[in-house]
């Protein structure tokens, strides 16, 4: 029953990160939206990034977690506790917040009794993870020899959470994985309904197709298919509304995206890209983001380099890459054609994005926000094609171990644009 | 109103089946149930075995018991994931360790089975995981055979999938039974992720494959050069 209360426990924890710093009912400063899902997703971007620059600090964790979360309570109940409106608001949506709290127990439940680890995660998520647990930096994770396949974030979080929990169980950690997968369901599917029911209906059936106890497994695709998931709502309220506060937002989650795993800036790429391609923005925004995107990357090298990480340890190399010979690229061609048809197929998602962009061919021209999403679907598959291309790795072996994965945090980018082409076609019929 | 509440009542029992299809799609009640019954400890134990597979309740135990003040290296004679996470401690990396922990410990010798794969090839399988843990193939044990003598043909899989040969011997019967001698050294092979198929040919030039051929290794670990500290099983702490 210890670990039931714990659960609950570091359900109100993580519940600390997604209604500070911003006070999602009544926005000031950094956010006058009114939207409370738009700033649930801004908190969670900028405490993704308050904890991302701990992360790179050379204190250790004892010094700063307990005290990071109680200034948080104490925020929490600055903001809300004392403000009669939270009274009413948490009445409004006590709905939601129960249903949000089932299906985090039922996820959490799993994990805890499971507690199986994937391969990658005993390899070396779990193992950088433990580097924070116990107390040591990013300076000594630097001597870690597995340390320069991926960044760290998602090990961080693990940690960090691990070290806020009662009994400091290895899978409490996880538990926020969760916690964050829910959390940018419920954000996308917040909105899509006129009544809220059909809304936590769509959350609950979303949850019962795409949950497998895998993605827990501390493997880091959750986390961004999460912030895919996250950005993809920033993006679509960009479009929609205009609402050009979100540009920092998402380069927030770009940033974000850049520390959680290697293949992270081919994600961040594709989200730069057609956020260029964005209709409606002024040319001056788009410079300003462009340059606040490349700052970001320099900044992430400058640090590699201050803690002597390897920028790139992925098996790509310049030499091989040159040197492949037509057999062995259709070889290549052929087998990733097979793995990712068949990885789409099991993830619904991907698959479904691929038929709706050939559903809307002929409204590409007029430049909305199908053509966005075909960019980005474009760009994502280049992105496939050439990771496994150039890989300097048994293809199959390399396929059968990844694709599905790829294909999973791939998504993130799409969930919302089936449900809004479901949703306005039913609008337009009526 | 009437049907607006009709509405709202059928979205509710919507939700109650969705709700109760998940809980059955992860058998929500065996987990509460198994995490009620066992604590952390047990669940891992019953999850990676205590001194078969992964063994983590085996190195849990150990830890726990010696609170070492290094990384031992572990020895898993069992092809698995890796398991030193279960008692990795980032503080003692730099300390150097001349502790051993063996699990699964065979004895002096294995056994491989080879899997007869397409193209009346066998597959030796994680030959690189085998040659990290034996020092040489030892003999190939082929069942149901008078012959005195077989070739053998080592063949590597390309990048590009094709089979290329790499070697080539001749290996005879000794004692009288089904064990032809190899004695072959695996740096013999330069080895990675690659894969390794063997074509078995007896006198006659005919293809031999049939079921239950076994490739014998010389361990790389003999217990008698350690000191053995504890002991489960086949599970070791040793000490050089």
């Amino acid at each position: 029953m210890t670990e039931i209360f714990q659960i609950c426990y570091l359900f109100i924890i993580f519940c600390l990160l997604i209604f500070c710093p911003i006070n999602v009912y009544k926005p000031k400063f950094i956010s006058n939206n009114p939207s409370v899902e738009i700033n649930i997703a801004y908190n969670i971007l900028l405490n993704f990034n308050v904890l991302l620059l701990l992360s790179v600090l050379p204190i250790s964790l004892s010094a700063y977690s307990k005290i990071f979360i109680l200034f948080y309570f104490a925020l929490f109940v600055y903001n809300y506790l004392l403000k009669i409106s939270f009274v009413k608001h948490k009445f409004n949506e006590l709905n939601e917040i129960i249903i949000f709290f089932i299906f985090f127990l039922i996820i959490a439940v799993h994990i805890a009794s499971k507690l199986n680890l994937g391969w990658d995660a005993k390899w070396f998520w779990y193992i950088k993870s433990l580097f924070y647990y116990q107390n040591q930096t990013i300076n000594e994770l630097s001597n870690y020899t597995f340390n320069d396949f991926h960044p760290h974030l998602g090990s961080y979080f693990w940690a960090f959470f691990r070290s806020l929990s009662i009994n400091e169980y290895e899978y409490t950690g996880r538990l926020f994985y969760a916690f964050l997968y829910l959390i940018s369901i419920l954000i996308i599917t917040s909105n899509i309904f006129k009544q809220k029911i059909n809304n936590l209906i769509l959350f609950s059936l979303l949850i019962t197709i795409t949950y497998r106890y895998d993605y827990f497994s501390g493997l880091q695709e959750v986390l961004i298919f999460s912030l895919l998931l996250v950005v993809s709502k920033l993006m679509y309220d960009l479009y929609e509304f205009k609402n050009t506060k979100n540009i920092l937002f998402i380069l927030l989650g770009l940033n974000s995206i850049l520390w959680i795993k290697s293949e992270g800036i081919a994600y961040a790429l594709i989200i730069f890209v057609v956020i260029n391609f964005y209709p409606k923005i002024k040319i001056k925004s788009k410079i300003i983001f462009s340059i606040i995107f490349f700052l970001l990357i320099i900044l992430k090298i400058l640090i590699y380099k201050y803690y002597q990480i390897k920028i790139n340890d992925q098996p790509y190399y310049l030499n091989y890459i040159l040197n492949l010979d037509l057999n062995l690229i259709i070889y290549k061609i052929k087998n990733i054609v097979i793995f990712l048809t068949y990885s789409s197929l099991k993830n619904i998602i991907f698959f479904i994005t691929g038929i709706l962009i050939i559903f809307n061919f002929n409204q590409l021209k007029k430049k909305n926000y199908n053509f966005l999403i075909f960019i980005c679907f474009i760009l994502n598959i280049i992105f496939i094609f050439c990771a496994y291309l150039f890989r300097d790795m048994e293809i199959t072996y390399s396929l059968k171990t990844t694709m599905d994965r790829i294909v999973f945090s791939s998504s993130g980018l799409y969930l919302l644009y089936i449900l809004k082409f479901f949703t306005d076609r039913k609008k337009s019929k009526i | 109103m009437n049907l607006e509440l009709k509405k709202q009542n059928l979205f509710i029992l919507l939700f109650i089946i969705i709700l109760l299809f998940f809980t059955n799609k992860i058998s929500f009640y065996n987990n509460l149930i198994n995490l009620i019954k066992f604590n952390e400890e047990q669940r891992i134990t019953n999850f990676y075995g205590y001194c078969h597979d992964e063994s983590i309740g085996y190195l849990k135990y150990l830890k726990k018991r010696y609170k070492f003040d290094n990384n031992p290296e572990i020895i898993n004679f069992r092809h698995t994931p890796q398991t030193n996470w279960s008692i990795f401690d980032s503080r003692k990396l730099h300390n150097k360790s001349n502790e051993k922990i063996f699990l699964n410990y065979p004895g002096n010798e294995l056994n491989v089975a080879l899997e007869v794969s397409k193209n009346s090839n066998y597959e030796f399988k994680d030959i690189y995981y085998y040659s990290t843990i034996s020092s040489k193939i030892q003999s190939l044990i082929l069942p149901n055979n008078n012959n005195k003598y077989f070739f053998l043909d080592f063949y590597l899989k390309n990048k590009s999938n094709k089979l290329k040969k790499i070697k080539s011997i001749k290996i005879y019967n000794y004692l009288n039974n089904n064990e032809y001698l190899i004695d072959l050294s695996f740096d013999e092979f330069k080895l990675d992720e690659k894969k390794i198929f063997i074509k078995i040919t007896d006198p006659n030039s005919n293809i031999y494959l049939q079921e239950d051929v076994k490739i014998k290794l010389i361990n790389r670990y003999n217990l008698e050069n350690y000191k053995i500290i504890d002991n489960f099983k086949n599970c070791y702490y040793l000490k050089n």
